[in-house]
């Protein structure tokens, strides 16, 4: 009798965490993503912790989850997780623990990096095209290959991501945005080769180019429609653009490592999130468009009427989204960054 | 032999196992054996012949269900594939076509044409233009999946109002994708009138284990997947998805179930029934039968036990009690079995022995009566005998007394010598009578003793008196003797104790050719006191010890033979040592001589002890 007594105190010391031990949740994002405002409010709420564990890169997170850290919610791009799913690294999501699903946009579920959303679920999308100076061009940008007019010479911005910087050049040679052909990314790396002195890159981040653009070092910046709002702020003259040839898609997605030890309070992080006043709240804050058909009614009118954010359907219609490349494509694509970050 | 009016109750002995408890047994054994086969034997049989019923009746179900939803879904496919079928230009233009199409099947909610590049060209819609709107058609698996050439069906999607739709998506000819929203509360509806049975149910699972259909419509909202449970994967093993079992269902209710795929292979139909409900018959004859044979072996029992019972242990038990009763003694008593079977052939022997040992009985009873009389006869005879022996043998002895006194002359030397023989002879022959006649009281229980204060001292005295002369005329010294701690006066019978030690001093003298014989009186212990008398003869052999004291016996055994005296001395001192509540005993060795001692109660007189 005494023995049971003791093997139960000493198990219910154990390393599982009873419920009475409040569990932590590791959260992988971009640095200012997720307000800590929402962060405690999920707090108050259920008592779960969230604590962010930022990345400069999402492909740095990638490798360290690939290393065996353990973390509960992972943001990543689109492009990201098929190798994930195939490489059996990311948890099956049950939907049953997220009923809040149902206000995901239809465009945005059961799409072919991730069939049936199995594994995540959509977070924030976004395009990818120009952010300009409208008061210091000479004729209105519209175009990629508006990067290449020597006008604009060394007052260029570009990302220092190299599907990025490649898809835009094929984007703006009329071909797919996730060619693999390497003939095509031969032609490629020739136009890119020829932007590298004009352009310098830089590693992403929120509204990385709006102060250049704002104290007018740039002009003509690769961004996305955050960097025209936050430098609007400053400069009224800063306007994003979405290429005629095609913007480029992006998307971030909730997914939860196969390793995570808290499945079930990940699970209820992401259905709070996307609740259309959290969804919303996001919204607001960070100006990134959250494909949540409730929330869209909920959030700040003026910025559900701005056209850089929320763009025009007809011109979401030729944006393109970046797919994952095979083995294949993958090498193709390093040596042609390689060989561009050689070239001078 | 002693007889009582109450017979005593007969002894019972104790029974290691009862006879009747054993047949009990091996019977009840029997037929609780008898009820388990049978009735699981029959359970098995209308079980399996019930299991087969259901079987069939539920992969009818399950065939008419997916039947059912192939019609639902090749309706929706027809239409779909007319749209592929139809002109681009013609299509693009005539949007009231598609319109038209629409209306005519109700589980459509919308219908598009997309061309290879992800554009929809064409569209009509019930609620909105949701696929019409979408600008990630190129990314969108149902489009991707359909280019390829493979017919798409999607998985169960909920929208924000909770109506529940499927993208179904279909190749054209030239390389478009026609696509469509679908009513999927339409196919929960087939699916929910899918009953057969009180709990036959049916529920339509895609390959990936997600619930699609299933007459509770929560299941399906609730995301429910069933992919990695036993029932799935037995299923998706089985050729053409064909499978039967029984288990335990997603829900926890115990089932027996049968898939079937749908002909285009994208879904299975799971049909269940409760197993409860599948084993209800078979239950029920187990019951009926196992409960009617368990009825009837029971009665049989019974029966059995009745018929053995008044046939044969009760017959049994009157029997042994019968027994027990004869043996115990009454011997009047009969066993009544008049059963003209094998216990009432024992009962009747029992009796008949009980009247032989009756007979028996009331002939020893007769021959001891005449025993007895006969051996009464004999003291009397004995008596009457001594007295009329007597009294002519004392009337010599007193005429031959007076001669001897010279009343009528002096008798001669030789003429006293002659006399004296006769006197000798006489009194010999006068204790020869006494003594017989002293047996034949002592045996009628006619001799009377009479207890006075005598002096142990004067007693011995007169012995020596008595018998002095035949001792010393054999050549024998004799010895007499008392101890100083005899009391002076005791309580006995003199002339009785003066007959017991002339008798053992005649014994000893007779028997010794030479020595001594000595007679010495003392106290033997705190009650009692002993007259002892000891010879120098030869002794008594142990053989002989016995039987001398017997009546007639004398020491050769033979009875009554030249030795002088009747052989009634040694009998006489026993019995009268006896009747004073004393005994004789005899300490003899061969060549070493014999000392009889008689032990007697002490009694004092009654002046003596209140001194």
């Amino acid at each position: 009798m005494t023995v049971t007594i003791g093997v139960v105190l000493v198990s219910s010391f154990g390393c599982t965490p009873t419920p009475d031990t409040p569990v932590t949740l590791i959260l992988r994002d971009w640095e200012d993503d997720l307000s800590p405002e929402i962060l405690a409010a999920f707090t108050t709420e259920t008592g779960i912790q969230v604590s962010n564990v930022p990345y400069t890169a999402q492909e740095e997170a990638v490798a360290e989850l690939r290393a065996g850290q353990v973390c509960d919610v992972l943001v990543l791009e689109s492009q990201l997780i098929p190798a994930l799913i195939t490489g059996g690294l990311l948890a099956e999501i049950d939907y049953a623990q997220i009923p809040n699903y149902k206000y995901i946009s239809a465009n945005f579920r059961d799409m072919a990096f991730d069939p049936g959303n199995a594994h995540s679920v959509p977070y924030s999308w976004g395009t990818t095209g120009l952010v300009v100076r409208t008061d210091l061009v000479e004729a209105p940008i519209s175009r990629w290959s508006d990067l290449w007019d020597a006008r604009y010479a060394g007052k260029l911005m570009g990302w220092n991501l190299h599907r990025y910087m490649i898809g835009l050049t094929l984007k703006s040679m009329g071909y797919s945005l996730n060619s693999q052909s390497p003939d095509e990314l031969e032609v490629a790396l020739l136009r890119l080769v020829e932007l590298k002195p004009r352009i310098s890159l830089v590693d992403w981040e929120a509204a990385v180019s709006a102060p250049y653009l704002v104290n007018g070092d740039v002009i003509i910046a690769v961004g996305q429609a955050d960097d025209a709002l936050v430098g609007r702020q400053t400069n009224p003259a800063i306007t994003y653009v979405m290429p005629e040839e095609g913007a480029i898609l992006w998307g971030d997605n909730f997914v939860i490592p196969a390793a995570s030890p808290h499945k079930a309070e990940a699970e209820q992080f992401i259905n709070f999130l996307l609740r259309p006043e959290i969804s919303a709240q996001i919204m607001n804050e960070t100006y990134y468009w959250l494909p949540n058909d409730e929330a869209l009614k909920l959030i700040d009118p003026e910025l559900r009427a701005n056209p850089e954010i929320f763009p025009p359907l007809e011109r979401l219609k030729n944006a393109e989204i970046l797919l994952p490349l095979n083995s294949r494509g993958e090498a193709l694509y390093a040596d042609v960054w390689e060989r561009f970050l050689a070239a001078d | 032999m002693q007889s009582s009016s109450s017979h005593p109750a007969p002894p019972t002995h104790q029974m290691t196992y009862s006879l009747r408890r054993r047949l009990m047994l091996v019977l009840d054994a029997v037929m609780t054996l008898i009820v388990l086969v049978v009735g699981f034997s029959v359970g098995a049989i209308v079980y399996n012949i019930e299991r087969d019923a259901w079987r069939n009746r539920q992969r009818e179900a399950a065939t008419s269900a997916a039947r059912a939803v192939e019609t639902f879904l090749s309706g929706i496919q027809s239409h779909l594939d007319l749209v592929g079928i139809l002109d681009r230009v013609y299509l693009s233009t005539h949007s009231e076509d598609l319109e038209a199409l629409l209306q005519q099947n109700d589980a459509l909610l919308e219908i598009v044409r997309a061309n290879a590049n992800g554009d929809v060209f064409a569209g009509a819609y019930r609620d909105s233009p949701v696929l019409a709107n979408l600008f990630t058609v190129p990314q969108s698996t149902w489009f991707l999946q359909a280019r390829r050439g493979m017919p798409y069906f999607g998985k169960v999607q909920i929208s924000a109002d909770d109506t529940p739709y499927l993208i179904m998506a279909v190749p054209t000819p030239e390389g478009d994708v026609v696509a469509a929203r679908l009513r999927i509360d339409l196919l929960w509806d087939i699916i929910a009138g899918v009953q057969f049975g009180q709990t036959g149910h049916a529920y339509v699972v895609n390959l990936e284990g997600e619930i699609i259909a299933h007459p509770d419509r929560e299941i399906v909202l609730d995301y429910t997947r069933i992919r990695l449970r036993p029932e799935m994967q037995a299923a998706l093993e089985a050729p053409n998805n064909e499978w039967y079992g029984a288990y335990t269902n997603f829900a926890g209710q115990d089932v027996v179930g049968s898939t079937v795929a749908l002909a285009r292979g994208e879904w299975i139909i799971f049909t269940e029934i409760a197993s409860a409900e599948a084993s209800v018959t078979a239950v029920r004859a187990i019951i009926a039968i196992g409960g009617g044979i368990l009825l009837i072996s029971i009665m049989l029992s019974i029966t059995i036990n009745y018929l053995m019972k008044s046939l044969i242990f009760d017959k049994l038990r009157i029997l042994q009690d019968g027994a027990a009763q004869i043996g115990s003694g009454d011997l009047d008593h009969r066993i009544a079995v008049p059963q003209r079977n094998e216990i009432g052939q024992l009962a009747a022997a029992f009796n008949e022995m009980a009247i032989q040992l009756k007979e028996r009985e009331t002939e020893l009873a007769r021959a001891r009566d005449e025993a007895v009389e006969a051996s009464n006869f004999k003291s009397r005879l004995l008596a009457n005998v001594s007295h009329d022996l007597r009294t002519p043998l004392n009337a010599m002895m007193g005429y031959t007394e007076i001669l001897r006194e010279g009343v009528h002359g002096t008798l001669s030397e030789t003429q006293l010598r002659i006399s004296e023989r006769v006197m000798v002879n006489a009194k010999r022959l006068l204790n020869m009578i006494n003594s017989l006649l002293d047996q034949a009281q002592i045996e009628a229980g006619k001799l009377k003793l009479r207890f006075q204060p005598f002096s142990p001292h004067e007693l011995l005295v007169e012995s020596q008196t008595i018998m002095q002369f035949a001792a010393e005329a054999k050549g024998l010294d004799f010895m007499l003797e008392i101890d100083d701690d005899l009391p002076e006066m005791l309580m006995g019978d003199v002339q009785r104790l003066q007959q017991i030690i002339i008798n053992l001093v005649d014994n000893a003298v007779k028997f010794t050719q030479e020595g001594s014989v000595q007679i010495r009186l003392f106290q033997a212990a705190p009650t009692y006191w002993a007259i002892a008398v000891s010879d120098s003869g030869p002794g008594v052999p142990p053989e002989a010890q016995q039987y001398i004291f017997e009546p007639f016996r004398q020491l050769d055994g033979s009875i009554t033979r030249e030795q002088r005296g009747v052989g009634l001395g040694l009998s006489i001192v026993k019995q009268l040592a006896q009747m004073m509540g004393g005994a004789v005993d005899l300490q003899s060795k061969i060549g070493k001589g014999s000392t009889f001692i008689v032990k007697l109660p002490l009694i004092l007189p009654y002046e003596d002890t209140h001194d």
